[in-house]
């Protein structure tokens, strides 16, 4: 398994679009994942600044921008890229 | 569903953005009746099975976002219709704040016990030989359940080798810890508006989002937009709701460039109220009183008065920390108006009551004032360091986490009556809150302290918040170990001042 780095936007936008319930189950599939071999790094950081309206929340997995992200997406995408 | 952001949060925070929205940009009401189709664009549905039905739930939430009640299905009436009414600079929030949906509400069956597919139709099955009514018999494909023998007892369910029985309840009806939630004639959800605290736990327990509150945010808006003199009172669990980035000194510079004049921590009031019970308790439990309830939370003293009238006496009649910070706030500015933002919905009930009334002008949620944030397109992130609060000590703070609040009653006791000994029960959800009671009705709670919160973890679990509640507890204790005061009365805003 591949190493992970996951980006998640706290800004105010995605912040009020679910940011921070994102970061506690990404927090719970990293446990889970760690001691399956995959290493998954979580950053919360500022706003891309290049965002739409309706693009909230925004996640970057690795160098992949996920928009209106949900933790089903970007679960989906963690798990795809760590096997790769 | 708090902790796991769903479309139902999605919807409600987007309702609000949008009402938030009009309100700033002064729109007219025609803007209103197309408010919907800017929520839910295009002609294929997201979430139910139709897009008409879909805008006319999402039209519902925006009239009570506006505080507007609910439209009656079988009568003809635009989304606008009593829109002038509430198109206002000052409050107009009546009473009943939390209102179910009825075309929202799918009907979910009441409590019962039901055989699922795990059933394996054994042999032995011994869901029928425990069964004291004889209502479980074995049909052609597993177990079934007779509804109208069934008594409830769950001794099927405990026997089954398969736990293929289930106990089964509407969510709504699960999160009352009052018993409100009756059915209408056609079984969908109907609050029963004697019982309701207002709590709230029913909105954020519907996965069908059929049950909404109202809101001010568009009222509290339009008295900014005039110009008026607003002041926001923030709450003690406000820390890390906006985001890990949005620092508490950010959020007061936030504030201030959405139109608030100034900001003040409610924990000056916690401070405050602190005192005033702790010397309450100390003069009075138990000879003039058996014990003392403590008085922050709007719902657990709601509850106290419509289900044990006798003993609601023993909660303390101190003001509450909302009013005692907007009494600190209009002696020094009787003009201005006061806001509370906190995460609780029932204290929009607390601020209609004729001894609040006068202190507190708008009361709205941390979800409300983000989606504020978001229609002015302000990042609090982005935002340079306005004044670090320090209004209120490290017991004051604590108050958003359940045990704060006995807690720093408790401390200053300690400090004030050195050798008083203080007992201490609590309970953190409504129906621990009645069970606590009951206990003191009985008399097995004489010389305490009871602290009730009708929500679980405290006000950082209420359902006006954002962040989950495991979070936003760890938050409210670091921000509280970061103030210079210990205790309320090291406090010198809190000290000396009238509870």
């Amino acid at each position: 398994m591949k190493p992970v780095t996951v980006q998640i936007c706290v800004g105010t936008h995605c912040t009020m679009m679910g940011a921070m319930d994102m970061y506690e189950l990404l927090q719970n599939m990293q446990q889970s994942m760690e001691e399956k071999g995959l290493e998954i790094t979580i950053d919360l950081v500022r706003c891309f600044g290049d965002c739409k309206a309706n693009e909230a929340p925004v996640v970057v997995v690795n160098d992949k921008k996920i928009v209106s992200a949900t933790s089903e997406k970007v679960m989906e995408y963690i798990m795809e890229v760590g096997k790769a | 569903m708090k902790g796991i952001y769903t479309s139902i949060t999605k919807i409600r925070r987007q309702v609000f953005t949008e009402v938030a929205r009009l309100a700033f940009e002064n729109g007219d009401h025609h803007q209103f009746e197309d408010a919907p189709y800017r929520i839910l664009p295009g002609e294929v549905a997201q979430y139910r099975d139709s897009i008409f039905k879909e805008r006319a739930i999402v039209g519902e939430r925006l009239r009570l976002a506006m505080g507007l009640p609910v439209r009656r299905v079988d009568k003809h009436s635009r989304l606008s219709s009593g829109i002038e009414k509430v198109d206002v600079d000052h409050r107009i929030l009546e009473a009943p704040l939390v209102n179910v949906i009825p075309f929202a509400c799918e009907a979910c069956p009441t409590d019962a016990f039901y055989v699922t597919d795990n059933c394996r139709k054994c042999l032995a099955h011994p869901c029928t030989f425990v069964c004291p009514v004889n209502a479980v018999s074995i049909g052609k494909n597993r177990a079934i359940i007779d509804q109208d023998k069934c008594i409830r007892c769950g001794k099927c369910k405990e026997a089954c080798p398969y736990h293929a029985i289930v106990r089964y309840d509407r969510p709504c009806a699960a999160a009352c810890g009052v018993n409100a939630i009756e059915s209408d004639y056609l079984g969908r959800a109907e609050i029963n508006q004697d019982k309701c605290v207002s709590c709230g736990m029913c909105i954020i327990s519907c996965p069908f989002g059929a049950i909404a509150d109202k809101s001010e945010i568009y009222q509290l808006i339009k008295a900014m937009n005039k110009g008026a003199q607003v002041v926001a009172e923030i709450a003690p669990s406000f820390v890390g709701q906006f985001g890990p980035l949005a620092t508490p000194a950010k959020v007061v510079e936030g504030l201030k460039r959405l139109g608030f004049s100034d900001v003040v921590e409610v924990s000056l009031g916690a401070d405050i109220a602190s005192i005033h019970e702790a010397k309450v308790f100390v003069e009075n439990v138990p000879e003039k009183q058996p014990y003392l309830g403590t008085s922050c939370c709007p719902s657990w003293a709601m509850m106290a008065k419509k289900f044990f009238p006798e003993q609601s006496q023993y909660i303390s009649s101190s003001h509450t920390p909302m009013v005692a910070t907007a009494k600190q706030i209009k002696a020094k500015n009787p003009d201005a108006k006061v806001v509370f933002i906190g995460p609780c919905i029932a204290k929009k009930i607390e601020a209609l009551d004729e001894e609040v009334r006068p202190y507190i002008d708008f009361v709205i949620t941390f979800e409300e004032l983000i989606a504020m944030f978001v229609a002015k397109d302000i990042d609090l992130s982005m935002l340079e360091d306005g004044q670090e609060p320090n209004d209120s000590s490290s017991r004051g703070r604590s108050y958003a986490n359940c045990g704060g609040v006995a807690e720093a009653i408790a401390s200053n006791i300690r400090k004030l009556y050195p050798g008083r000994e203080v007992l201490i029960d609590r309970a953190d959800s409504l129906s621990d809150c009645r069970k606590m009671l009951a206990m003191a009705k009985a008399g097995k709670r004489d010389g305490y302290l009871l602290e009730g919160m009708a929500c679980p973890g405290g006000c950082v679990g209420g359902p006006g918040t954002l962040l989950p509640t495991k979070q936003a507890t760890v938050k409210v204790q670091e921000f509280a170990k970061k103030s210079p005061y210990e205790t309320a009365l090291d406090n010198p805003k809190a000290a000396g001042a009238e509870g």
